[in-house]
């Protein structure tokens, strides 16, 4: 047979009939394996119970979670001292009660067992009394501290503040620098053009719930920045249900971007703009504004090339004109300092600034100082004048950029305080486990200056240290940490208050008055050339957002969040250089070829991915990828966008080269198909807010009960559990994913189960691009089990596993669950998720601790989807029925919700929040036609259009 | 074939018409037998762990703690009215009592070292529960459901043993028809209890009086 017309076709490792014999036996041992008993288990009580504890009920703590030094209040939940799941704090003024999906996820970040352990010197062990020793044994300790030098995030903590002072005092010679790729210098320093504060340099506070318009240019308030979940909360009260009566109350946003962000798809109109013409953008629209102080105006160069948006500039002006003291204009925190100026000025001339805008000095630590550059420590470091060089928590030989590489070798010797044994930790000589927010204690304050007490929920798993006790270490301060927070403190009372709530009784600095200096803007403005490079030939422009995902790549360990779709492309694990319709066109580009993304001299190779919305002549390369080190799920996903960024060009620049390899990538998307083929009436109801004003009428057949042969009338149980979702005011920013994730011990299942369309998230965010291919409409919809009525998956389960509950549920039972997936089959709205494998088994001890207990484990075979968190449904009952009162429940995903688009209660409550909406006329079910009666009911999406612009 | 050669022998022996049928019988008759076995071996009070005790790291008598010294069950398993979990009580709870009483004891040997060493005592679970199914004991508690019912006469046990099966089918016969089982709130912890009136009746009126739900959701249980 293995002749030429009959190769042996499969060179198996297995052949049929073996692997039929094997499967056969098999079965019969399985049955076998099932005689016998369940292994004997063990109860461990405590040996000496906490009075607070009782087992089986979950606590909650205060806390805070820091990012790029601000804080955003957070409750974690937790089971006899294991924490699983993070909420927000309603009474932080960062969080009102939400989260984003890094708060979601930094749950499995702390189980992480890819953490840095303990301390280690040149690889092997060491202990912190030795790090101690050698610290204190430095050249510097007789120099007045010449020769040391301390790298930290930028931070806003009161106690490092207090630590830090100490050791300038004690080494006066020492020098202290702060880096994170994400920190604000830019907008610092347009704020000091505008203002020149002295001290630490002032920060916009915007009060959007004020604001009927909001300009963004190039800043996506929406999904990134300190105070992204109140902004959200704040546009998106403007926009709520009843705008039709209400209408005049709604806020309309302009988002002026070169790539899509999740504030482009929330807005209503949206101009794809190169980063390098948003200042030409902002400097036309302040002029079409007027701003008659400025000395000479605003010179042509500068709004020269924002000629082609001239219809919109004006357009914009006007709705601004006529809302002075009721607008917002944002600046992105990548655009250079003169755009940050601009909008400044631009809010000044407007009457915002007081109202809409407050100024307040930063609360980081010597904001605007000359010590946020990395380029002094890296000279210092070329020059070999560093003895001993200390890193805390940021990783930042990965993120230095490109041109100004950290030698750290080059110091004597180095100590790394890090989450994980990453780039940095690889070239310094002792490495020290960095403690987990929810391992330690400190402090540190949001955006207004509120100061949260961060206090651990766990000792430290792997004997981390936080950046407080390196330095206490270095400024001799005795005691630990705890101490130095808790002597903060005069009284017991406040503290005690301070560690309940979550926030000390001191509340926000205030705002300060603020003068515009229109002398120095006028001056800024004429020192500032716009990097346009050679003219002539159509250059690209490379721009390096942080990545929605993985911020700047210090998240690209965890799962949840490299499995969750980006909100605009849907791609998981890996970064794409991303490029609009038209110059991928232009350059004969498509999805997935490989390119070498060429700038400065430097290249990095990685995937299209053609991204509608985006600018011409623009490619986007996010940062946080492409790591090197060891953590496992990180290490060489996607393109490390650092190695092209540099000093000059941290966010942007131009005279990018792309240039195709040849080779492809398969990119893990989640959807593919963004279009919704016509059927907007079935799936997903937009309109403009006219449109829908005027013709709301017609969709009062979308809503009533569709003819049936037969018809399966709710019980009549206490409660009726229903879902709304209001289009209107959902920014598709998938916080709701990962909470969902978290709460409902949801797998991850890798690249390659991307691809294969098998990811698990039982509650995923669809999103559609209408109107335009090129600038289309974003619309996003967030996808779960719609708990129908009459559930087409109920009618095929051959052995009941999905059933109907009496209180309106699509119940799934995975232990009857055999795995036919008929159900997934014929649920029309395809959330039935499918458990391929085990992929929890895998699982170490450490990692399994991150389950919810309330929640089944599921194995392999076993069809799972949204349960409308029936444990918290489940567990408010109980409780309502045995204590009285117990709050009515929520699901995960509402509560993580920034802008509260989900609501979830019982239908059968008159007057209840979801009962009303779920009448609202902008109420309907997603393909209503099929007559599955959802519980869920979508809100019609509103886009306030501008008329001049329609 | 060619002609001429010795008959062939026969391929199939006169037997073999009988050991196909029989064969075929009994692939059909094991279809039916060994999935019956196995739903029925699952019932059997060895699969279960019915009526067998499990050898405790400490000798811990309930006849005597119980009977003879009338410690109510919460003394100890509080978790029962206020959590899904009833709890084991802590060393410091143990030692709350033989701090005072049998200090020198050789049977407390174990619950002195846990106390003084700080290391747990490693109970051996009795009633067990697969991990799909989610038992609250907080609501049945509170609805009029006694230890005994699920737990049986513990105050008789030397070693405790499941007293029931504990078996879905167990918990289905209680939840469809409650009022079989229910007894009035001041009396979940008697493990004497006997009703002053027919069950029925009692069950009627208490069930109505506590708000009792006949419910048979499967997330009732399964989450």
């Amino acid at each position: 047979m293995n002749d030429e017309r009959h190769p042996v076709e499969h060179d198996d490792a297995i052949a049929r009939r073996d692997f039929v014999k094997w499967m056969g036996a098999a079965l019969g041992l399985a049955g076998v394996a099932a005689c016998t008993r369940a292994p004997s288990q063990e109860i461990v009580p405590y040996v000496i119970a906490p009075p607070e504890v009782i087992p089986g009920r979950a606590r909650y703590y205060a806390t805070a979670l820091t990012l790029d030094g601000y804080a955003t209040g957070v409750l974690v939940e937790s089971h006899e001292g294991r924490p699983t799941k993070i909420e927000g704090n309603p009474d932080h003024p960062a969080s009102l009660g939400a989260t984003g999906a890094f708060e979601q996820a930094s749950v499995l970040s702390l189980y992480d067992p890819a953490r840095a352990r303990g301390v280690t010197r040149s690889g092997s062990v060491a202990s912190w009394q030795a790090l101690g020793d050698e610290l204190r044994r430095g050249a510097w300790t007789g120099r007045a501290g010449r020769g040391l030098h301390v790298l930290l995030e930028p931070t806003s903590s009161p106690t490092v503040e207090q630590l830090l002072t100490s050791i300038r005092a004690r080494w006066p010679e020492a020098a202290i620098h702060f880096y994170a790729p994400g920190s604000a210098v830019n907008a610092w320093s347009g704020a000091r053009i505008a203002f020149g504060t002295p001290g630490r340099a002032l920060e916009p506070r915007f009060d959007l719930r004020g604001a009927d318009v909001i300009v963004a240019l190039d800043a996506d308030f929406l999904a990134h920045g300190p105070a992204y979940l109140r902004l959200a909360r704040q546009f998106a009260d403007r926009r709520r249900y009843g705008i039709a009566e209400r209408g005049a109350s709604m806020n309309r946003l302009y988002a002026i971007e070169p790539l899509h962000t999740v504030t482009g798809a929330a807005a209503d109109h949206r101009a794809r703009v190169p980063a390098h013409d948003v200042a030409p953008f902002a400097a036309a629209l302040l002029d079409a504004i007027g701003a008659p102080e400025l000395a000479g105006g605003i010179p042509l160069p500068l709004r020269a090339p924002a000629r082609p948006y001239a219809k919109l500039v004006a357009a914009i002006a006007r709705d601004l004109a006529a809302h002075r003291g009721r607008s917002v204009v944002l600046a992105g925190p990548g655009q250079p300092p003169i755009v940050h100026a601009m909008a400044h000025a631009m809010n000044a001339v407007l009457e915002n600034i007081g109202r809409t805008v407050m100024m307040a000095p930063s609360p980081i630590l010597d904001a605007g100082e000359a010590s946020h550059d990395l380029a002094p420590l890296a000279d210092a470091l070329d020059a070999g004048g560093v003895d001993t060089l200390v890193v805390l928590g940021t990783n930042a030989v990965y993120t230095a950029p490109a041109d100004r590489p950290l030698h750290v070798g080059r110091a004597r010797q180095s100590i790394y305080l890090g989450a994980h044994e990453d780039e940095t930790a690889a070239l310094c000589t002792f490495t020290v486990a960095a403690a987990h927010p929810l391992e330690s204690w400190g402090d540190a304050r949001a955006f207004d200056g509120t100061v949260s007490i961060v206090q651990p929920l766990i000792e430290p798993l792997f004997g981390g240290r936080t950046a407080a006790d390196v330095l206490a270490v270095l400024a001799g301060t005795p005691g630990s940490t705890h101490d130095l927070v808790r002597a903060r403190f005069a009284a017991d009372a406040p503290w005690r208050r301070a560690l309940a709530r979550g926030i000390t009784d001191d509340g926000p600095t205030g705002p300060v008055p603020a003068t515009l200096r229109w002398d120095a803007i006028a001056a800024a403005m004429a020192r500032f050339t716009a990097d346009k490079g050679g003219a002539g030939q159509p250059e690209l422009e490379v721009v390096f957002p942080l990545d929605p995902r993985v911020h700047d790549g210090r998240f690209t360990n965890n799962a949840w969040l490299v499995e969750l779709p980006d909100p605009v492309s849907k791609l998981t694990w890996t970064n794409a250089a991303t490029l609009s319709p038209d110059t991928a066109a232009r350059l004969d580009l498509v999805d997935g070829l490989e390119v070498e993304v060429r700038f400065q001299g430097r290249e990095v190779r990685a995937p299209v991915l053609v991204v509608p919305g985006q600018a011409d002549g623009t490619v986007g390369l996010a940062l946080g990828w492409g790591r090197s080190g060891a953590e496992e799920i990180a290490r060489g996903r996607g393109a490390n966008a650092y190695a092209l960024r540099t000093s000059e060009a941290p966010y942007m620049g131009m005279g990018a080269v792309v240039r195709a390899t040849g080779a492809r990538r398969d990119l893990p998307i989640t959807q593919r198909n963004r279009r919704l083929e016509g059927r907007d009436e079935e799936i997903l109801h937009h309109a403009s807010l006219d449109e829908h004003r005027n013709a709301p009428a017609g969709e009062a057949k979308k809503r009533g009960r569709p003819l049936a042969l037969y018809d399966v009338r709710p019980s009549s149980t206490e409660h009726q559990w229903a879902m709304a979702i209001d289009l209107a005011v959902c920014t598709g920013c998938s916080a709701c994913v990962v909470a969902c994730q978290a709460e409902n011990n949801v797998p991850t299942v890798g690249p390659d189960g991307v691809l294969l369309g098998r990811e698990m998230h039982w509650l995923r965010i669809d999103s559609y691009f209408t109107g335009d291919a090129r600038e289309p409409d974003v619309l996003a919809q967030p996808m779960l089990c719609q708990h129908c009525e009459k559930a087409p998956c109920e009618y095929v389960c051959p052995v009941n596993a999905t059933v109907h509950s009496s209180d309106g549920l699509n119940e799934m039972v995975y232990n009857r669950c055999v795995g036919t997936r008929f159900c997934s089959n014929n649920c029309p709205y395809k959330v039935r998720r499918f458990n391929w494998f085990d992929y929890h088994r895998s699982e170490d001890a450490t990692e399994q601790l991150v389950h919810n207990p309330d929640v089944t484990v599921r194995e392999r075979g076993v069809m799972e989807k949204c349960t409308f968190c029936v444990q918290r449904l489940r567990e408010h009952e109980i409780r309502n029925r045995t204590e009285g009162l117990y709050p009515p429940p929520v699901t995960a995903c509402q509560q993580a919700c920034p802008t509260r688009a989900i609501v979830f209660g019982d239908k059968r409550r008159p007057g209840s929040p979801v009962a009303r909406l779920s009448e609202d006329e902008r109420a309907y079910a997603a393909l209503h036609d099929l007559g599955t009666v959802p519980r869920v009911r979508y809100l019609k999406s509103i886009k306030n259009k501008n008329p001049e612009l329609a | 074939m060619q002609s001429g050669a010795a008959p062939m022998r026969q391929l199939f022996s006169p037997a073999a018409n009988s050991i196909y049928w029989t064969a075929i019988t009994l692939g059909f008759v094991a279809i039916l037998a060994i999935p019956a076995a196995l739903i029925a071996w699952a019932r059997t009070p060895y699969s279960t762990g019915k009526d067998e005790p499990e050898e405790q790291p400490v000798k811990f008598d309930h006849r005597h703690h119980v009977r003879d010294d009338g410690i109510d069950c919460l003394y100890c398993h509080g978790g029962a009215a206020a959590s899904s979990y009833a709890g084991v009580p802590s060393t410091s709870l143990c030692m709350g009592c033989h701090a005072q009483i049998w200090t020198e004891s050789p049977e407390l040997a174990p619950v002195r070292e846990s106390y003084f060493s700080g290391t747990p005592i490693r109970w051996r679970r009795v009633n067990r529960l697969p991990d799909f199914v989610f038992f609250n004991h907080q609501i049945h508690v509170h609805k009029g459901v006694g230890c005994v019912t699920c737990h049986g006469r513990v105050d008789t046990m030397g070693q405790v043993f499941a007293a029931q099966p504990l078996t879905m089918r167990f918990c289905l016969d209680c939840h469809r028809a409650p009022e079989k089982e229910l007894r009035p709130l001041d009396r979940i912890t008697d493990m004497d209890y006997r009703p002053d009136r027919p069950q029925e009746e009692l069950g009627r009126v208490l069930a109505k009086e506590l708000g009792v739900r006949k419910i048979t959701d499967c997330t009732a249980c399964h989450r």
